[in-house]
């Protein structure tokens, strides 16, 4: 097992701390007191294969997976495609999975085999990302045959299977009608979602599973009923903290343990990012990829594998804080937010930072109710043509009328989901679906409610205006700005590094 | 204290030659008589009857006004009595058709072509005539000379009875200018200048002239010269939007050439200019015809505005100093190259109208043209250094405040005209210089800004040019006018009539006048105006908002290329074909395509059809169809990247107002499968395929550019019922003038030098879309 996370409290000898905003890294010095919260150690990946193996030939609570395959079976691969692992990885434990399984069929005789791919509102899968994810063995055996294919929310072809608060239900034919259907996927956050019911629906059903308001115990009836009508077997990869390459390896490790080679490859990447335009700095430094170390994989049952993984995930990357802070820190890193773009949009970045990050904790928030957030990211106003047009124009169009979430799902909302040029853009140009940007509003608005100040460090002002948030130039001035309702002396509790955390609070 | 002229000549006030003289005041001695006023909608003439008009109640006026297009010359009477000053006479006499039918009896009619005159008057006023100093000469002629003559037979006739017998002695007062002096120097008598010219001939002259330089505009080598300049702007866009250029110039050659034929043959003969030249002959046709008549001529210098009547700074638009004035307080002119110690003669309007007035009641000798000099230079001269001062005083109390702050007074050392003179070419070089290089920078907001930055300096060095050849000779005249019989007629008004008919022209302050009631007068105007502009500029003008309209009765019209996408044709072309190509051919095609760039590069500059056709070319052996699954595969997301956010928010407006959306591109149809989503027409280049379905490299029909989208556009509409004059286009380059300007509402966006330019002139909206892909162009997956 890695070196655990921990709380280091800020004293007079603790060195300048470093932080993360879009593409930029900076020392900052934090005031006496800060509690900073890092992540477990992130370490190299060792090969997956024992684990996987045992998951396979001993899952928990079932027979292996070979004992429930025959030849002659429809057999299903669902990719879950949930938000992690970002910054993308060197090599996708999907992959590892998927071959695996892969292997398991051909030897057990099944001949009808398809991978579907759960990405519910994500967008579909371009050929690149299946290789990708899945590696170019999988992807040139299925991909000429169409024996891969990413879920359709829009359409016609969904199987019913059954009605959920007098809701009827659609999940994906191919998966509705197979023998078996294996679920692949990883866990690298504390996500309780139900990644079937958000990544195989219809569009109906997801709306109502993640709309502005979800009537209570409807997730759970639609996982009862997914889970009843196909009974999955999952494997699922639990991951470390991201490794990134030698020139970005600091970012991970604690200041006071920086080498030379470190503190050079700081001040490397700053000036780099410093001297060259935008996107110049963006082919060098842009989208990094991460080792993550498997730490375990869990198979089994659909529901106690999701259960189990989400256990060894808190377990290993859950850290102790004292206390509920007034004011919570966060860098807010681009290859975190966004697979593409090294800054990420201002909407994705606010969802990172408000649900993603801040929200990333046991039953106790990280900040107290009326507290203060403090992000650091400049927030920059660009938006992806075919990936986020319609988030661009969310931004644009629905945020400069109101931010308020109960207005937008009834004003807007429906339009944008019939607008025939999203919809195009979603079927034929691996957009996403346009309720996503709405969704993602939706949690980031209700994560914003529990803060009384959400100020952007060197954020854009108008950017920050538009989404009711405030910006500062500096640390010092955001502090200065929470003041007002934090008071001069607030307890602070900070969030270092790429990775993702689990607060602990006592 | 400057010395006057006079003063030198040690004769005092005493005069050679007494003017006939006031015997009482001038409302009696106007009473019951009957005047006959042209040029009343004017300057001076409008000051004029609203002097009668309010200063002689027993005085009846006629006016002869010209008919403005449809406005008759009795609704423009009415129209100029309507004005604030004659609001108290219009009450008096009841309303503004009362004063007419009793005082202002309107004649329509023009010079030369005068109608009859009323046979019961008395004084027949003329003060028409154009203000211009550099009019054509046959128009100078024409209305100067020939108008005169025109307008003093038709007196002669309605004083006469059938047998042409003179029945009344009419007194026939004509309005000159001190400068028909010319280019004499020194003391200028109140007398007829002496010189033998022989108007009727240089009447013919200058009348044929006009023929003449209309023949010679339409030869071949002119013509040549003038399509050469045209195509030179605008051969891109066509050769419809060529030979309207081209006819434009050469209307204003000819103009030119009738300015410069008239200046020349005023120089020749002694006279700064046409028009001074012109009002010469004038006067002596008005001493020639009027042997038998009374005859006053009076010649005012540089009229400028009001000291005192109907209010102080009245004026009505620009007079001869103000632009120089306002362009001095601009900052527009670090440098003006005048004598300092030229006397300018400036004399305030109320003065010219009062002894304009005061001359109508005289009544002078039958057969002996009486002149008058209204000028100031005599008696109380004011230098150009004299107003560079005041001008500077008055702007360093009241600077000129622009968006960024005040602008500070130059100081002028007067250097004579010869430095100027070489600053100006040099600088002119310079603009000329800087024009050229833009022509070849990369298009850009950059290239934007140099170019308006250019523009700018252009102005203002025509501006400077421009006054310089029209003004340097008065602003260098050594002339002083003698105003003796002024002078005498002023000292014999009546007691009561010194305050309201007083001009005396030495009796008021050049720093009152100059600073608190000449240069606000014509600069507060000026700056409300200014002002009020801005404010309407912020809005822009044909870039609004949408509103919905009736499906199909409005189009939107959309370039592609640099304008909904910021990309070029090479560049799509590379995009297209070097996927399909080998790695070794890739390298190949590229350098290929780079070693023939020059080449593409010029005929675009010349032609961008030719320049289409070529780059086309080297689709020549490419599989239709897999170009166009190429595209939906692999090129579809690098297009749709490369797009402005803003040209797709404003394509999906302008569809869900219920407007007709158009692409209209030079680019091949398989580029444009990623819009077919946006789009309800795509108008591309189709390439030419055979049997095989292998591209043969050259187009089915002429590449859509030019003058072919409006003529598209105008056929389209016409189809399909749609009004163009409600529609919109949106397009980036010099190329797109003719679609643009197909459309009621065109936007340039992010436009090249020459629409920039172009939609300047012309008050369209320019707008900038700018990409705002978050990937750079070589990593795009």
């Amino acid at each position: 097992m890695p070196r655990p996370g921990f709380v280091l409290e800020v004293d007079d000898k603790t060195p300048h701390l470093l932080t993360m905003s879009g593409a930029q890294l900076r020392l900052e010095r934090f005031g006496i007191g800060t509690q900073v919260v890092y992540t477990a150690d992130a370490e190299e990946s060792s090969d997956p294969v024992g684990l996987i193996e045992a998951a396979v030939g001993a899952p928990t609570g079932g027979a292996p997976l070979a004992e429930q395959l025959s030849p002659g079976m429809k057999l299903t691969l669902v990719i879950i495609d949930q938000d992690a692992p970002l910054p993308r990885p060197h090599f996708d434990p999907r992959r590892a999975l998927t071959e695996r399984v892969l292997e398991i069929a051909a030897r057990r005789g099944v001949d009808d085999v398809e991978l579907v791919v759960a990405n519910g509102l994500k967008q579909r899968w371009s050929t690149q990302q299946v290789s990708r994810a899945l590696g170019d063995r999988v992807a040139t055996s299925f991909l000429p045959d169409s024996l891969i294919s990413s879920h359709d929310v829009t359409s016609d072809d969904l199987v019913s299977i059954g009605e959920v608060q007098g809701f009827p239900v659609l999940l994906n034919r191919r998966v509705a009608q197979s023998d078996v259907v294996v679920v692949i996927g990883v866990r690298a956050d504390a996500s309780e979602h139900d990644p079937l019911a958000v990544g195989l629906t219809d569009l109906a059903t997801l709306d109502r599973l993640l709309g502005f308001d979800p009537a209570p115990g409807f997730a759970e009836g639609v996982s009862d009923l997914i889970r009843g009508a196909v009974e999955p077997f999952a494997l699922f990869a639990v991951l470390g903290q991201p490794l990134l390459a030698w020139s970005l390896r600091f970012l991970a490790t604690r200041e006071w343990e920086w080498k030379l080679t470190d503190r050079l490859a700081l001040a490397g990447s700053r000036q780099i990012i410093a001297a060259l335009p935008r996107q110049g700095a963006q082919l060098v430094n842009g989208n990094p990829r991460a080792d993550y170390a498997v730490i375990d994989v869990v198979g089994g049952g659909y529901a106690s594998s999701l259960s189990d993984s989400l256990g060894v995930w808190q377990a290993a990357n859950s850290v102790e804080v004292n206390g509920s802070a007034d004011v919570l820190v966060t860098s807010v890193w681009g290859p975190a937010v966004d697979a593409v773009d090294s800054i990420g949009s201002p909407l994705d970045v606010a969802h990172h930072a408000l649900v993603r990050r801040a929200g990333s904790h046991l039953a106790k928030p990280l900040a107290r109710e009326g507290g203060a957030l403090i992000a650091f990211h400049p927030l920059r106003n660009r938006f992806s043509n075919r990936r986020q047009s319609a988030a661009a124009d969310f931004f644009a169009k629905v945020l400069t009328e109101t931010t308020d979430a109960g207005e937008i799902a009834a004003r807007f909302q429906a339009r944008a989901m019939d607008d025939e040029w999203y919809l195009d853009l979603y079927r034929k140009n691996f957009a996403d679906h346009p309720l996503r940007v709405y969704q993602l509003w939706y949690e980031t608005a209700r994560a914003a409610e529990q803060f009384s100040e959400i100020i952007w460090v060197g954020g854009d002002r108008r950017c920050a205006a538009l989404l009711g948030h405030r910006s500062a130039t500096t640390y010092a001035d955001a502090l200065e700005i929470a003041s007002g309702t934090v008071g001069m002396h607030p307890s602070i509790t900070m969030l270092r590094g790429p990775g993702l955390v689990l607060g602990d609070v006592r | 204290m400057v010395n006057a002229p006079a003063s030198t000549f040690g004769t005092g006030s005493t005069t050679t030659h007494v003017p006939p003289l006031l015997d009482g005041r001038i409302a009696d001695l106007l009473a019951g008589k009957k005047i006959v006023m042209t040029g009343v909608t004017g300057f001076i003439g409008e000051q004029i009857l609203w002097k009668v008009l309010t200063q002689c109640p027993d005085t009846v006026t006629a006016v002869l006004v010209r008919r403005k297009g449809s406005v008759t010359a009795e609704q423009r009477v009415a129209g100029l009595l309507k004005k604030k000053i004659f609001a108290d006479v219009v009450r008096a006499a009841g309303g503004v058709e009362e004063l007419m039918r009793t005082r202002v009896a309107v004649i329509e009619g023009d010079l030369p072509q005068v109608p009859d005159l009323p046979r019961d008057l008395d004084v027949l006023l003329h003060c028409a005539g154009d203000v211009s100093f550099d009019p054509p000469i046959d128009q100078a002629f024409m209305t100067n000379v020939v108008g005169t003559k025109a307008l003093l037979a038709k007196l002669r006739e309605a004083c006469s009875d059938e047998d042409g017998n003179l029945v009344r002695v009419p007194h026939y007062l004509h309005v000159s200018t001190a400068y028909t002096a010319g280019r004499r120097r020194g003391a200028i008598p109140e007398a007829g200048h002496i010189h033998n010219i022989d108007y009727e001939a240089e009447t013919r002259a200058a009348l044929a002239m006009k023929e003449h330089i209309e023949a010679r505009s339409r030869s071949a080598e002119q013509l040549t010269a003038l399509r050469e300049e045209a195509e030179a702007l605008h051969r891109q866009a066509g050769y419809l939007t060529t030979s309207e250029d081209t006819e434009r110039r050469r209307l204003e050659w000819v103009k030119r050439e009738l300015v410069a034929a008239g200046t020349e043959r005023a120089r020749s003969l002694g006279w700064t200019d046409v028009y001074t030249f012109a009002k010469a002959l004038a006067e002596r046709v008005v001493a020639d015809l009027c042997g038998d008549f009374r005859a006053s001529i009076v010649r005012p210098a540089i009229v400028e505005s009001s000291l005192k009547d109907p209010y102080p700074g009245w004026i009505e638009g620009f007079k001869m100093a103000d632009p120089i004035i306002l362009a001095y307080g601009r900052g527009q002119l670090p440098e003006f190259p005048a004598s300092p110690d030229a006397v300018i003669d400036i004399i305030p309007c109320d003065f010219v109208v009062n002894a304009i007035v005061a001359v109508c009641a005289t009544q002078p000798e039958v057969g002996k043209p009486e002149y008058y000099h209204c000028s100031s230079g005599a008696r109380n001269p004011l230098t150009f250094r004299g107003i560079y001062e005041h001008v500077r005083n008055y702007f360093s109390q009241h600077p000129y405040a622009t968006g960024l702050g005040s602008t500070a007074p130059a100081t002028w050392n007067f250097p004579g005209a010869e430095p100027v003179e070489t600053f100006l070419k040099v600088a002119d070089k310079g603009v000329k210089l800087g024009n050229l290089a833009l022509s070849f920078a990369w298009r850009g907001k950059r290239t934007r800004q140099l170019a308006t930055s250019l523009d700018k300096a252009r102005k203002q060095l025509d501006f400077l040019g421009k006054y310089l050849s029209l003004y340097g000779e008065y602003l260098q005249s050594e002339l002083h006018f003698v105003d003796d019989c002024t002078l005498a007629l002023h000292n014999s008004l009546h007691e009561d009539d010194r305050e309201r008919f007083g001009f005396d022209s030495a009796s008021f302050e050049w720093t009152h006048y100059m600073e608190e009631v000449h240069i606000p007068a014509i600069t507060d105007p000026v700056r409300r105006l200014e002002s009020a502009r801005k404010r309407r500029k912020s809005r822009s003008s044909t870039f609004r908002d949408l509103k919905q309209a009736e499906p199909g009765t409005v189009l939107a019209a959309f370039d592609l290329d640099g304008t909904v996408m910021a990309t070029n044709v090479v560049e799509t072309y590379l995009w297209a074909r070097l996927p399909e190509l080998s790695p070794l051919k890739r390298v190949g095609e590229v350098a290929g395509l780079a070693l023939r760039l020059p080449v593409y590069l010029a005929a675009e500059r010349r032609d961008r059809g030719v320049f289409l056709r070529s780059i086309y070319r080297r689709y020549a052996g490419a599989n239709l169809a897999a170009l166009e699954e190429c595209v939906d595969e692999k090129l579809a997301p690098l297009i749709l990247d490369r797009m402005s956010p803003e040209a797709i928010r404003r394509i999906r407006e302008h569809r869900n107002a219920g407007h007709t959306t158009i692409l209209m591109t030079g680019v091949i149809r398989p580029l444009t499968r990623p819009f077919e989503g946006l789009f309800d027409t795509i108008v591309a280049a189709e390439l030419a395929t055979d049997e095989d379905g292998v591209c043969t490299g050259f187009l089915s029909g002429p590449p859509m550019v030019g003058e072919s989208r409006s003529a598209w556009l105008n056929h389209y509409s016409q189809l399909h019922g749609i009004d163009l004059a409600a529609s919109y286009a949106y397009a980036d380059s010099h190329v797109d003038l003719p679609m643009l300007g197909a459309v009621g509402n065109p936007v340039a966006v992010s436009p090249d030098i020459g629409l920039m330019r172009a939609a300047k002139s012309r008050g369209w909206s320019i707008v900038e879309w700018p990409e705002m892909s978050p990937l750079p162009r070589l990593i795009m997956s």
